[in-house]
């Protein structure tokens, strides 16, 4: 793992309810342990992380986690979707051009609803980020499955959007024929506005094109890595897998798996009864049947999960890092749990 | 109240990974075992055993639809054209309605008397579900209307529909099914009881459970340690299901029964579960 913990960028994916974001945590926490400045970004309003982290709720921009023990340091941010348009605008955008966006309509249903734009943001915010040499680590926290790969997909499908070609043929057209028949159909003004934002946007086009270029180069470079995160079951598996393909796909390179909530195996196989006779001898006759029971329910779990570890194993690249997360007894609600786990990661 | 098995229309929804599909087949085969007719639509993981099965998909639904409205050669160079195919397929909002409007179909046919429906996870589910309602402010009059405005009147019947809500004791689960009720609530859509699934079982408390005694074998303290774990996790599970409130005394319990698979014998097993509760 410390290999991992080597990289600028780690990007976690995986399916939903797999702990990716405590998981995301915690790789940052174990890079800080080893004295390095990381951040972990999460697109999730994830009040329980922000819990974990001692933090009262995750901020739109780094705040700095209170922990000791090290000398790196640890932050956490939340990309918010609204306000990061906000700050790429007064990035980007000359005064007069960033008043005319900000007025328009569509500029408030882009930034606040529009899917695809959060995701957009996020890789444009991390590749920011890395550039500024302020972390050692950025690791980025992801939205479940297919959502996860529009993300990764965010920068390409910007750029093409923005192709000015495209970008210019729009109002245009907005104007002409078409656009009154529309605008007769939709029986709105709306595309006068939308004209009107688009000319604005336009303006914008070359460095925001410019900006998704080097995210791409951000995500594709061999500093970047994805670490797969999963739990050990059939849904959570599969959909590690699919993403694999996926990040392979868009070439990115795979930096390791997690599997998490792992429950222990017992190293050789032992019949209900032994257990049963084993607790009585210890003079815990009372409850050993309900204990044996439990042993052997817990055991079965247990087996299932490790085939089902050792089949993802054989799906992903050989030599690749793996680690397993145990099943904690309860919820990861301190830095401390948070810890546990980072140690298990850094073994 | 209805009893949600007598009812014609059981949607299931909840959040991803929660056991959607497991809560649809019991209900499924709680409603065979008493000799029901049951139709299973869209079950992400096949039908239980006297139970018949349906899968889902809008364009199709789409496109049936369509068969019925229009004569046999038009419906044909409509559903072949590049246009409506595109049309089909970005339409937003139209594929679901479609979907609803096919289930809705199959509940009233006489076919069945009961029809199970997995509408997906939350968050599209509840698209879904207020599709029809949207659809009836946006067209004025005319056949669509009469056709949504049966659907919407169907929905909101208690003695027709319920909705049931599928989450398994954790915060984030739990949250969702408690928005899947609220909106039910101003939907409106009826709604039916809630399935907590995978809930966790212990006789003892954690704090029942005996310490190791001296010189305890690794065996004796690893069965100890998941007894108390055990313990310690039904009593997690009972605190976060008091969350639900009031939706709690409805709430169907289904225990956690680590097995590899949830194959016939285990959802015959949760069914003897649920039986008892509904």
């Amino acid at each position: 793992m410390s290999r991992w913990l080597d990289h600028r960028i780690l990007v976690c994916l995986g399916g939903g309810g797999v702990g990716k974001t405590t998981v995301s945590a915690a790789i940052a926490l174990a890079a800080a342990r080893r004295g390095r400045r990381a951040l972990v970004l999460t697109v999730d309003p994830a009040r329980r992380l922000a819990g974990a982290l001692g933090l009262a709720s995750l901020p739109g921009e780094p705040a700095a986690v209170p922990f000791s023990d090290a000398t790196g340091s640890l932050s956490a941010m939340m990309i918010d979707q609204a306000s990061a348009w906000d700050r790429l605008l007064a990035r980007h955008a000359s005064p007069a051009t960033g008043e005319r966006l900000r007025a328009s309509r569509f500029y408030q249903v882009l930034s606040r609803q529009f899917a695809g734009t959060t995701e957009y943001l996020a890789i444009d915010e991390i590749a920011e980020l890395a550039a500024s040499g302020a972390y050692d680590l950025l690791v980025l926290d992801t939205p479940p499955g297919p959502r996860a790969v529009e993300l990764l997909e965010a920068p390409s499908r910007a750029r093409r959007l923005l192709d000015p070609r495209v970008l210019r043929w729009i109002p245009i057209r907005a104007g002409g024929l078409l656009g009154r028949e529309l605008e007769r159909a939709t029986g709105g003004a709306g595309l006068g506005d939308l004209a009107g934002f688009l000319a604005a946007a336009g303006e914008l086009a070359d460095v925001l094109s410019e900006r998704a270029r080097r995210a791409r180069e951000a995500l594709t470079s061999p500093e970047t890595g994805v670490v797969l995160v999963a739990t050990p079951d059939d849904r959570a598996i599969d959909s590690a897998r699919l993403l694999a393909q996926a990040a392979r796909r868009l070439d990115l390179h795979l930096a390791g798996a997690v599997l998490n909530r792992v429950h222990p195996v017992w190293p050789d196989p032992v019949a209900t009864s032994d257990v049963r006779g084993a607790l009585a001898a210890a003079g815990l006759g009372e409850h050993a049947a309900w204990l044996a029971d439990n042993f052997a329910a817990h055991e079965r779990r247990a087996r299932g999960e490790a085939r089902r570890v050792d089949a993802l194993a054989h799906a992903l690249p050989a030599g690749l890092p793996r680690r397993s997360i145990p099943a904690f007894d309860a919820d990861v609600h301190d830095l401390a749990a948070l810890a546990h786990m980072a140690a298990a990661l850094d073994a | 109240m209805t009893p949600v098995l007598e009812r014609r229309l059981v949607l299931v929804t909840g959040k991803g990974g929660v056991g959607k599909s497991t809560a649809a087949a019991v209900l499924c085969r709680l409603a065979a075992r008493q000799g029901r007719r049951v139709l299973l639509d869209g079950g992400a993981a096949g039908a239980p055993a006297g139970v018949a099965s349906a899968s889902l998909d809008g364009t199709s639904a789409l496109d049936e639809y369509l068969g019925r409205m229009l004569p046999g050669p038009v419906h044909r160079r409509v559903v072949r054209s590049r246009l409506y195919r595109r049309f089909a397929a970005g339409a937003p909002g139209l594929a679901d309605l479609m979907l609803l409007g096919k289930i809705a179909d199959d509940a009233r046919s006489g076919a069945w008397d009961l029809v199970v429906a997995e509408i997906g996870a939350t968050g599209h589910a509840l698209q879904m579900l207020a599709m029809p309602r949207a659809a009836a402010s946006a067209f004025g009059g005319g056949l669509v209307l009469r056709e949504v405005a049966r659907i919407v009147r169907e929905l909101a019947d208690p003695a027709h529909t319920a909705l049931v809500a599928v989450a398994v004791p954790e915060q984030l689960a739990i949250d969702e099914a408690l928005e899947i009720a609220a909106r039910a609530r101003s939907l409106p859509v009826a709604l039916g009881p809630l399935v907590m699934n995978r809930v966790r079982q212990a006789p003892l408390r954690a704090s029942e459970v005996p310490a190791a005694p001296p010189g305890a074998s690794p065996l004796v303290v690893e069965a100890l340690r998941r007894g108390r774990a055990q313990a310690l996790r039904a009593e997690l599970d009972r605190r976060e299901i008091a969350r639900l409130g009031e939706l709690a005394a409805s709430a169907v319990l289904l225990p956690e029964l680590m097995v590899d698979e949830m194959n016939a014998e285990a959802i015959d097993e949760l069914a003897a579960a649920a039986g008892g509760q509904l």
